[in-house]
């Protein structure tokens, strides 16, 4: 099992004899429906089931992000920056990751321009405004809004 | 969230971390982490925006590729040309490119400017800290690889564009 790509929360882990009622008011016969597998339990008398689920994009986004920005906050040059595996792995989630470094371009600063730029074809900054971060992400934002990216009340 | 000024000791063991040839070297954080501007901006004199081509802020007239030529381009027109000496000159300003090899060509990594009064080294690691280091090979690595062209100025001729720019501005 591909450990990056499943994970487990506690939304899809149940122990149905601790909870029983919750169990049965969802599944009637008592039966372990499809999708679930029967997980070693962390102590004797408890039957867990869990399900496997992949992860939403944000985890997925957020793990790679932080990861980039961990390894390559000290390094320079932006071209080397996005070379690194985590920057293309984020890259490879494809437009719909879009909204989703929108919104971080806003909360972090982080440099997402590059992936931007290359995953909508589009560069909404102004010649004049190149290098100014504040400006950049201005640029973005409004973009993001007016082609529905981002909400308007945002 | 936008990132905060981190405290000095974490700074510190971060920087080693990444740059272990400071730890056997006179240096000191000299700002705060800031995204504004990058370290070429900064060799450049400037901490309001990033310079760097195809993304950032470059030079009018100047070509975007990502070869030393450019850079030595860039630098050109605000008046550096390259020089052989690393050492401190009364009346000149210098600054120092960071490159390694990839695939036969030199690739500018990083930029450091020379302090105007010869005390060591000026350079803004990335989007972290700014740091002042008393020698260039204090940031030689894998980080960085290591300084293959130096550059230099007038003061004069520093003075007279600042200048210049300014008069153009208030126009």
């Amino acid at each position: 099992m591909a450990e990056s790509c499943i994970t487990w929360d506690a939304e899809n882990e149940w122990c149905p004899k601790s909870d029983e009622k919750r169990w049965l008011a969802r599944y009637p016969s008592k039966a372990v429906p499809d999708g679930w597998v029967e997980r070693k339990p962390i102590t004797a008398h408890l039957d867990v089931f869990v399900r496997e689920v992949p992860p939403p994009i944000e985890r997925i986004f957020r793990d790679e992000a932080d990861k980039w920005e961990r390894e390559t906050v000290h390094l320079s040059l932006t071209a080397r920056k996005v070379l690194h595996p985590s920057y293309q792995a984020i890259m490879s989630m494809g437009p719909a990751v879009v909204p989703i470094l929108l919104d971080d371009l806003r909360k972090t600063k982080r440099g997402w321009f590059w992936a931007l730029k290359h995953l909508t074809q589009v560069d909404p900054v102004r010649e004049e405004d190149r290098g100014n971060v504040d400006k950049m992400i201005d640029a973005w934002i409004g973009w993001g809004r007016k082609e529905g990216k981002l909400p308007s009340g945002s | 969230m936008a990132p905060e000024p981190r405290l000095i000791p974490l700074a510190r063991a971060h920087l080693l971390r990444e740059f272990p040839n400071l730890s056997n070297a006179q240096w000191r954080i000299t700002s705060p982490f800031d995204r504004a501007y990058n370290c070429f901006a900064w060799a450049a004199g400037e901490c309001q925006r990033r310079w760097e081509p195809g993304i950032d802020y470059w030079p009018r007239g100047v070509s975007v590729d990502l070869t030393m030529e450019c850079f030595l381009q860039a630098f050109a027109t605000l008046g550096y040309h390259p020089c052989e000496s690393v050492s401190y000159e009364i009346g000149f300003q210098k600054v120092a490119i960071y490159s390694e090899s990839f695939m036969g060509e030199e690739l500018p990594t990083h930029m450091a400017r020379q302090d105007l009064f010869g005390r060591g080294w000026l350079s803004k690691l990335g989007d972290l800290e700014d740091i002042r280091h008393r020698n260039l090979s204090d940031l030689d690595g894998d980080q960085y690889g290591r300084v293959t062209k130096i550059l230099r100025r007038s003061v004069l001729k520093a003075v007279t564009l600042r200048t210049k720019a300014l008069l153009i501005k208030s126009n």
